[in-house]
């Protein structure tokens, strides 16, 4: 490993989350919301015109990215909602590494789970359905800026993960 | 409605194997189903054994059955496979599809056991029209699932002249494996497995790590650990169309059992009850009413 | 040898595609195929999708209606069927003796494969299907050792497939209802194995459960390496002893017999894991191209690079594979 890719990722690591984590703190729950929406149902475009995501109806999925101490709620009624924190049935958690990881597909979600590097907790049926609604998103045919945003990242993840290759 | 007396599942001794028949041979039992369907390994009877415990059932009257095994893989098991089709005497179980293709190619009417996979009217018309004259269904279908299987035959018309019978008792063969799981238990390979099954005339129970009883290892058969009872089902049964209820031996007591199914059939006047010390416990009955097959279901009357 | 590559989503299709796949396997999205998870598999646009993906790169697509269809299913299956020759899949595989009676009346002309759900070991079993529907081909089961595979090489009346890598069914497949017993669904009647619906994961400060149906089916300690709760890879009692009673999470591989595979005559090498994600896909399919494509090359002189092996691993259940029933002491 390079010199530079280890003191990237301990930026990253050292840094870069501890400040993400407050920004994220500061940006109002209202904002946050619109921006994660707005992302979540472009990116689930396709998914949703095929009506796949009628099984989310009802049901409220929660991400804890536990490194940024960070659970956002997400439900289904006729889009992709953040919704205030309350019940959930199912929360899948793991450190914000690990869903970039994900996000990518630069590793096999199970991988993940069986190295115990994500946890799934509550109904894990609802936990792997929304796996492999991910899994089936098509990449190149996401909106251009998101697609713009997924390859920049993709270049700075081997200096910021190197781990993640584990 | 009928009684048959499965196939022995484990590996007893050649004595034990001639007192267990000897002790029906007086019984009202109608069918008896005989021979190895586990493990080709095991030897303490031969074919010719089995024969001439076959003609002795067969000489009080009693219909014979020669059970095959259920998973065929070498070549030699197919040898004895073909032995046993073309024994020239009783009807044959098939537990494998190589049993229904050597049997057809002997233009010879056949049984399927329980393995083979008939799920639906159209694969039952199949079998129906090579020859197979009484099917078994799948151990993890349920009375709902029969009855439109049977409903479906009786439309296409082959439901006159075919028989079917349903596994009633007796811990149910769950899986086959090419592993054997009590040579493991006992840490041997399988090659050099002692024919460590005759040490478990009942199987080896496996419980998880909560003590709850789960499964029978037998073998290369994995089997439930408690045992499928559906005598109170019966009148059910015989309305929807069953022939014959089997019954799975057990190493003690097996005798009384098929009395207690022969009894309540039979609607003799006296008290019965469904149970008895002589039946297995814990029982299940939760694929006849097709939900987990481990579950002791009562049914709502 | 050809390689036949799983693919749940279009992006899994797609990244076989690109690893190097010969022909690649779909199901569509209900109880008609043996991997019938929520959000997985192709609905019809998807599929017409992948049918022209699979054409413009000269690649086979299959269609596997490979569960057991019951009185009250029967019309969905032949849909099934309809759609898929509708489609113009190039073979379905089946496992139904009924369904294929009826594809073989309607239409003589389509390619069946008998699905390893058919649960065919053995050559009198095999002239069965040939005789009776005309298969073209057989995926075996993975219980059979090498020898086994050779003599049924030498006797078949079918081209065979065998499982080059992916999860090992210990139990023969198409005859194993260990998972209805415990929660009422199986593989044969509803597409699945220890069902997702029925799995519950405890965590706590030192350890995972794993839950089927409320069975405790194993308990991980702080670092362990989890794997999913199949039942026959449970960790459970025998007498006092507490271990892996009928097998271990591990996954099978078979890169380093390819040389003794395609000597004994086998047709093609399918890769499970339909359910898997399109990451796995690639990997799994990157390797093995590159491995066959290295045996073309080599011949006999073929050997497996550690590269793949580290590779496959990491893909793999329990972290580790093993050559399974290939191997004389595993059985």
């Amino acid at each position: 490993m390079t010199l530079l890719t280890r003191s990237l990722s301990k930026t990253h690591n050292l840094i870069g989350k501890p400040v993400l984590a407050r920004i994220h703190k500061l940006i109002p729950f209202r904002l946050k919301k619109k921006i994660i929406e707005e992302v979540l149902n472009r990116a689930f475009k396709q998914v949703i015109d095929d009506g796949d995501l009628e099984f989310l109806k009802g049901k409220v999925i929660v991400l804890n990215l536990s490194d940024l101490n960070e659970s956002i709620f997400i439900g289904w009624n006729s889009s992709l909602q953040v919704l205030p924190r309350g019940e959930y049935d199912v929360e899948i958690r793991g450190d914000l590494d690990e869903f970039v990881t994900l996000a990518l597909r630069k590793e096999d979600p199970d991988t993940l789970f069986f190295q115990r590097r994500i946890c799934i907790q509550g109904d894990t049926e609802l936990g792997l359905a929304v796996k492999n609604l991910i899994d089936s998103v098509d990449l190149e045919e996401l909106p251009g800026a998101i697609r713009k945003g997924l390859s920049i990242t993709e270049t700075l993840y081997p200096y910021l993960m190197p781990s993640g290759a584990r | 409605m009928k009684i048959a007396l499965g196939p022995i599942l484990y590996y007893w001794t050649r004595q034990k194997v001639f007192d267990f028949y000897d002790s029906f041979k007086k019984s009202e039992l109608p069918i008896v189903y005989m021979g190895e369907t586990v493990c080709s390994k095991r030897k303490e009877l031969h074919l010719h054994d089995w024969l001439d415990i076959a003609e002795s059932m067969a000489a009080q009257g009693k219909e014979v059955v020669l059970s095959s095994l259920a998973l065929i893989s070498a070549r030699s098991e197919l040898q004895s496979l073909k032995k046993i089709c073309a024994n020239n005497r009783f009807l044959v179980e098939a537990n494998d599809m190589a049993a229904v293709q050597l049997l057809t190619e002997l233009n010879l009417p056949f049984i399927c056991g329980s393995g083979i996979n008939i799920y639906n009217a159209h694969s039952l018309a199949l079998m129906h029209k090579k020859g197979m004259k009484r099917w078994v269904l799948p151990v993890e279908l349920g009375a709902e699932a029969l009855r439109g299987i049977l409903q479906d035959a009786e439309k296409m018309g082959i439901s006159d002249n075919l028989e079917t019978e349903v596994f009633c008792y007796g811990k149910l063969p769950l899986a086959h494996s090419a592993r054997c799981f009590t040579s493991r238990a006992k840490n041997r390979p399988k090659d050099k497995c002692e024919l460590a099954c005759i040490d478990y005339p009942e199987g080896l129970l496996l419980r998880s790590q909560e003590e709850q009883q789960l499964f029978t290892i037998n073998g290369i058969q994995t089997q439930s650990a408690a045992c499928y009872n559906l005598l109170s089902e019966w009148r059910h049964m015989a309305a929807l169309g069953v022939d014959v209820m089997r019954l799975s031996p057990q190493a003690e007591n097996m005798r009384a059992v098929v009395e207690r199914f022969h009894k309540v059939i039979n609607g003799s006047n006296e008290e019965i009850l469904l149970l008895d010390e002589s039946m297995l416990e814990p029982s299940c009955n939760g694929y006849w009413f097709a939900k987990p097959g481990m579950m002791a279901h009562e049914p709502a009357c | 040898m050809e390689l036949v590559c799983p693919a749940g989503s279009l992006p899994a299709f797609k990244a076989a595609l690109n690893a190097g796949a010969n022909a690649i396997y779909v199901g569509f999205k209900d109880d008609t195929n043996a991997r019938h998870f929520t959000g997985l598999n192709f609905n019809d646009r998807q599929a017409q999708k992948a049918l022209a993906l699979a054409r413009d790169s000269g690649v086979k697509l299959y269609v596997a209606i490979n569960t057991y269809p019951q009185p009250t299913g029967w019309s969905r299956w032949q849909a099934a069927v309809d759609r898929a020759v509708e489609l113009g899949a190039d073979a379905l595989i089946i496992a139904d003796m009924g369904l294929m009676t009826y594809v073989k009346e309607k239409y003589p002309q389509q390619n069946i494969h008998l699905s390893v759900q058919g649960s065919s070991t053995n050559a009198a079993s095999l002239k069965f299907y040939k005789e009776e529907f005309d298969i073209k081909r057989a995926v075996l089961p993975r219980v059979l050792a090498t020898k086994q595979v050779e003599q049924l090489c030498e006797k078949s009346p079918v081209d065979l497939e065998v499982f080059g890598f992916g999860s090992l069914c210990i139990m023969v497949e198409g005859r194993c209802v260990l998972s209805s017993y415990i929660t009422g669904e199986s593989p044969n009647t509803c597409g699945v194995c220890s069902p997702a619906k029925h799995v519950r994961w405890e965590e706590s400060a030192n350890s995972r459960r794993s839950r089927l149906n409320n069975v405790l089916i194993d308990e991980y300690q702080h670092k362990e390496n989890a794997s999913y709760p199949t039942l026959c890879k449970g960790r459970f009692k025998v007498d006092e002893n507490t271990y892996h009673a009928l097998e271990q999470p591990t996954s099978l591989s078979t890169l380093e017999i390819i040389p003794q595979l395609a000597r004994m005559g086998i047709k093609a090498i399918k890769i499970e894991g339909r359910q898997r994600s399109p990451a796995y896909v690639e990997q799994v399919v990157r390797v093995w191209r590159e491995a066959l494509d290295a045996f073309k090359q080599n011949g006999e002189r073929f050997s497996v690079s550690p590269q793949w092996l580290e590779q496959l691993d990491k893909v793999s259940e329990g972290q580790q594979t093993s050559l399974g029933p290939y191997s004389r002491p595993w059985q």
